[in-house]
């Protein structure tokens, strides 16, 4: 049976920076990639995606609900059934939802286990309403 | 599919098949790994770089698609290929009408000149539009001290005039009529030499490069985008090119198309020849009036006026012309003089089936012999324009419905049953070559209503004959069907309906009818349940070709009416077979009021109705149902 164990995922940064040495486009690499890709799943709306409409995080619609435990409860299903769905790399150990009704945003922390690492990854999301 | 082994697969348009391709591709090197995954950067770039070739290809496959005529979609292209088949499609076209003007005038004038484009109005449906004389009248007084001009012609459309100065120096002027609707049957254009010298001198359109020299004062004139026209000048080879300063001038009527069509009653404007107190009797009504040339139209016509070279030569060019060139026309047949009965040879006849209407007005017939295809046939051959001759169906039928599958009354059974015949008939008929299948029939009648179960129906051809009343004439009704005469001693194959005749002794008989006897027509009367003969020979009848032969035929009244010859007689026969086909003018109709239906409730035990036999006046030989 094939393994991702080890294997070195690849992406090249959104920002599109220089590499500081040779100049070429930045990349990033292993858990970083998953990371990034999570952080774009989570920011795309329905129909944003070219002929891929149906692909949607389902969280700009519940960032305007009323701050409520059910908004953070439908938040965490939400972000675990969009990460489940599109991004098979990373295996969800926890995710907490912290509302900042101050700010009106949410902070979010994912704890995944990326397919080829056997530590686990903290990324942390802060969305808020735009 | 997608690529394999690090090559690249093109042959897909599709976006999704584009990106799997792309994906494919990337597999085989290691660059970048993370590119499958729905969220990565690497993703995105793909679904960019996908829809960037989807976009393309499809672009480049519509480019394709507008190169031919065949595949085209946008009128421009359509109207573009067809020019390089030297096909110009039909403009929008005015509708004509012809009235006669009686003036009278404050004064003595010794004569009244009406110049071109003196405006008239005509309303149609509550709307009033503009209609213009096509041509200068010049009006003398005649004995009885009136000025009256007869069979002016109108063309619709409001007058407008374009002035353009010729810039030699600039390669890129053209000399655009913008008016959507131009009629370009109306165009005039003329040059003028400079703004210092006001003669002008009236262009024509080129019609035969072949005549063209570098001195012709000739035009050229194209549909260009959107609708609009072009004017062309010679280049000082073909045709005489404009000088710098040249002022052109450009008159067109932009009509109204067919919405025009049927304007009877026409007023002036403000004056005819300046003078108020007109009279107008309208000669001819409006008629002609055309919508531009549709993308089908075009596709349809293009080919077939290519083939036709411009030229009247075949029996086909003659219909691709009018076509082309007469906007009304909803259907048209032409056959050669030697095909006629009796042969006429020396002529080409054209029936023209309009869209609005049944027949053309002789304005119309006019300028389609002379202006279409006089100018383009062989010489020695003379056009004739006909009417289309219209053939009746009279449709009897009984219909068997289940009123337990219903809950509509059979008087509305009865009208969905009318209303789905009359449709077939509008349909499947109505025009030329369009064959009666009686099998067709009877099944839009079965599938009317789903109560219906059953029909048994008859049918009888209808002609309409305008005989002049009080006269003795002949008269030929060609059913060109054969009619159902079993045997020397049947009777029954032609019936009619009521009209007065004279007998031996002079008597004047009303309600007369015509009867066959063995081939020979017969004029009689009723007496009680007797036939009574009251002319016994006023014409043949042909039963293997349908054709029937008045001679001597000398009606004196139908009803009321006993002048004129604007009152019709009916004539009915039973065609042997009971599919019915035209021959070349002919068209079959079925009207509204030539159906009969009887409705039986067949529910439970359901309906026997006893046959009847051809044994009176009229009926048909039937089995019982």
């Amino acid at each position: 049976m094939a393994t991702t164990y080890g294997k070195d995922y690849v992406d090249f940064d959104m920002d599109f920076t220089k590499h500081p040495s040779h100049g070429d486009l930045s990349t990033i690499k292993k858990s970083t990639a998953i990371s990034r890709s999570i952080k774009n799943l989570l920011s795309t709306n329905a129909n944003e995606r070219l002929f891929q409409p149906s692909i949607d995080s389902g969280i700009g619609i519940l960032l305007f609900e009323n701050f409520s435990k059910l908004t953070s409860s439908r938040l965490e299903k939400t972000i675990k059934y969009t990460i489940e769905k599109y991004e098979p790399r990373a295996k969800i150990a926890n995710i907490t939802v912290k509302a900042k009704e101050d700010e009106n945003a949410y902070e979010i922390i994912i704890v995944y286990l990326p397919d080829n690492d056997i530590q686990e990854t903290t990324l942390e999301v802060y969305l808020q309403r735009t | 599919m997608a690529s394999s082994e690090g090559k690249l697969n093109i042959s897909e348009l599709d976006f999704a098949k584009i990106k799997e391709n792309l994906t494919g591709f990337l597999t085989s090197q290691s660059e970048f790994v993370g590119y499958n995954f729905k969220g990565s950067s690497f993703d995105v770039l793909l679904d960019i770089m996908a829809y960037n070739t989807h976009y393309n290809s499809y672009y480049a496959n519509m480019i394709a698609n507008e190169m031919f005529l065949d595949s085209a979609s946008l009128r421009n292209s359509v109207v573009a290929r067809a020019k390089h088949l030297g096909y110009r499609p039909r403009s929008a076209q005015g509708s004509l009408a012809a009235v006669t003007l009686t003036i009278t005038p404050t004064d003595n004038p010794a004569s009244i000149s009406i110049p071109k484009q003196t405006q008239f109005q005509g309303e149609v449906a509550g709307i009033s539009y503009i209609w213009c004389t096509t041509n200068s009248h010049s009006v003398n007084i005649n004995a009885n001290g009136v000025y009256t001009v007869d069979s002016i012609g109108l063309s619709q459309g409001i007058p407008s005039t374009f002035r353009y100065t010729a810039n030699t120096g600039d390669p890129d002027q053209k000399f655009i009529l913008p008016n959507a609707n131009t009629d370009i049957g109306s165009i005039e254009v003329s040059i003028q030499q400079s703004s210092s010298e006001t003669e002008t001198v009236v262009y024509t359109e080129a019609s035969d490069i072949t005549t063209v020299n570098s001195s012709s004062t000739v035009y050229f004139i194209d549909e260009i985008q959107d609708g609009k026209y072009e004017v062309q000048f010679g280049d000082g080879v073909l045709g005489k090119k404009l000088a710098n300063g040249n002022i052109i001038i450009l008159s067109s009527l932009t009509c109204d198309a067919d919405v025009t069509n049927g304007a009877r009653a026409f007023s002036i404007v403000s004056d005819v020849g300046g003078y108020s107190n007109v009279k107008i009797e309208t000669t001819s009504s409006a008629s002609g009036g055309a919508v531009p040339a549709d993308i089908d139209e075009i596709k349809f016509n293009a080919p077939k006026n290519f083939d036709a070279q411009n030229r009247c030569v075949t029996i086909h060019d003659y219909v691709a012309l009018v076509k082309r060139d007469y906007g009304d026309a909803q259907a048209v047949v032409a056959w050669g003089g030697e095909d006629a009965d009796p042969p006429i040879y020396g002529k080409v006849y054209v029936a023209i089936k309009p869209t609005s209407g049944t027949v053309l007005s002789e304005s119309s017939k006019n300028y389609v012999k002379n202006e279409i295809l006089a100018k383009r046939n062989i010489v020695g051959i003379t056009p004739e324009v006909v009417d289309p001759d219209y053939m009746y169906l009279k449709i009897n039928s009984t219909v068997k419905y289940d009123s337990g599958k219903t809950t509509n009354s059979a008087s509305v059974l009865k009208s969905t049953v009318i209303n789905s015949i009359t449709d077939f008939g509008d349909t499947n008929l109505k025009t030329f070559d369009k064959s009666f299948r009686y099998s067709k029939l009877i099944q839009i009648i079965d599938e009317a209503e789903l109560s219906i179960k059953s029909n048994q129906t008859s049918l009888q051809l209808k002609r309409l004959l305008y005989p002049l009343l009080g006269a003795s004439g002949s008269y030929v009704l060609p059913f060109s069907n054969q009619v159902y005469h079993p045997s020397n001693t049947f009777w029954g194959a032609v019936t009619s309906g009521k009209f007065g005749y004279y007998d031996s002794a002079n008597t004047l008989w009303d309600e007369c009818r015509v009867q066959d006897n063995n081939g020979k027509l017969e004029v009689y009367r009723t007496s009680g349940e007797d036939r009574i003969i009251v002319n016994n020979n006023v014409g043949t009848m042909t039963y293997l070709t349908g054709k029937m032969e008045f001679k001597d035929y000398k009606p004196i009244s139908i009803g009321s009416t006993s002048t004129g010859n604007t009152t019709s007689v009916e004539f009915f026969v039973t065609p042997s077979s009971s599919d019915v086909n035209p021959l070349r003018e002919q068209i079959i109709l079925i009207d509204s009021n030539d159906v009969t239906i009887t409705m039986l409730d067949d529910a439970g035990t359901g309906t026997y109705v006893e046959g009847t036999i051809a044994t009176t006046d009229g009926t048909t030989l039937a089995t019982g149902y």
